[in-house]
């Protein structure tokens, strides 16, 4: 199965803004840009915070 | 059928099949969209080697999990099958000491598979998504969402 980290969390964004985004809108269009924008967010998010946990001490 | 049983069936069906509320409501393409997400993502964290989890009187919050995980409907019964070779809901007493070590050697041994917490994640998100289904049918069922 998927051994990395990014894959994973693509696909978890994924599953989650598809999920959403049909349950709160009506038209593909709305469907196709809050999902677009969810998944962006939690990608976009989630990497920013990876990257400010690189500072944390290992140890 | 009067509105509110409508609304109890659809309920239901939502709780038995992922998007099945949402067909018996009328909206065949959600319905299909809620399905294949729910079941994906529930089967996706099985082969991460994700758990389901058991409620056990030590944690209270496994519990709140567990509806999490019942939340799915009757495709729990696979995740616990898968995780626990059994259909099982409670954690054993310690006194039933071989199902007590059972339960124990068998969430160990996912515990210790590197994509196990990716995979719990998944499960966990599949029951509370199906959750979300059940409140959104009961909010058309009732007619607060058209």
């Amino acid at each position: 199965m998927l051994r990395s980290h990014f894959l994973t969390l693509v696909l978890f964004a994924a599953l989650v803004s598809i999920f959403f985004a049909t349950l709160t809108r009506e038209t593909l269009k709305d469907a196709l840009k809050l999902g677009g924008l969810m998944m962006a967010s939690m990608i976009g998010i989630s990497l920013v915070v990876a990257y400010l946990m690189y500072f944390f001490p290992l140890g | 059928m009067s509105n509110g049983g409508r609304t109890a069936v659809a309920c239901a069906l939502a709780w038995v099949i992922p998007g099945g509320g949402h067909l018996y409501l009328g909206k065949r393409v959600k319905s299909i969209v809620f399905f294949a997400v729910v079941t994906l993502t529930f089967l996706f964290g099985l082969a991460m080697d994700g758990r389901v989890y058991l409620a056990s009187p030590d944690q209270p919050l496994s519990y709140l999990a567990t509806f999490a995980n019942l939340g799915v409907g009757p495709m729990d019964l696979i995740g616990r099958r898968a995780s626990y070779d059994r259909i099982i809901f409670r954690f054993p007493e310690e006194m039933d000491r071989a199902l007590y070590q059972e339960i124990l050697d068998r969430t160990r041994k996912r515990i210790l598979a590197p994509t196990h917490e990716y995979g719990t994640t998944f499960i966990l998100t599949a029951g509370l998504m199906n959750i979300l289904l059940i409140l959104d049918v009961f909010d058309m069922g009732i007619g607060r969402k058209t």
